[in-house]
């Protein structure tokens, strides 16, 4: 199975990735310039969840 | 009027539509997002979390107040 980085996050549509919009941090993605998908969110979980271990 | 159990449809016409649900409360936010490809389909509910839903690309989103295409004005 392929995981491509598309299925894991987008792009922000409001910075269109920049992380910020006029010298200030992106409201609508808390600056990070990307939105996780589910598939994104569960891989992180279980990353994070195990790399504390 | 009770919202419970009430669901909408999203079908994708095209690879690569972004389905984002926005939060619920003071800060309106992208909190997550839905990539589907063509032919996929999601079914969704607004929740404590999410209270808007933002759909990027061509799709036919179905609600119980009709139906939607993306793509047609």
């Amino acid at each position: 199975m392929i995981i491509a980085t598309d299925d894991l996050e987008i792009t922000c549509p409001t910075c269109k990735g920049e992380r910020v919009i006029k010298d200030n941090k992106c409201d609508s993605c808390s600056g990070k310039g990307v939105i996780l998908t589910s598939q994104g969110q569960t891989l992180l979980h279980f990353m994070k969840r195990h790399l504390e271990k | 009027m009770s919202t419970e159990n009430e669901f909408f449809v999203i079908k994708a016409k095209e690879n690569g539509v972004n389905v984002i649900g926005l939060t619920r409360g003071t800060d309106t936010r992208f909190h997550h997002s839905e990539k589907l490809d063509k032919g996929e389909v999601m079914i969704a509910q607004f929740t404590e979390h999410t209270s808007a839903v933002k759909v990027r690309g061509k799709a036919v989103i179905q609600t119980r107040h009709g139906e939607i295409a993306t793509d047609k004005d």
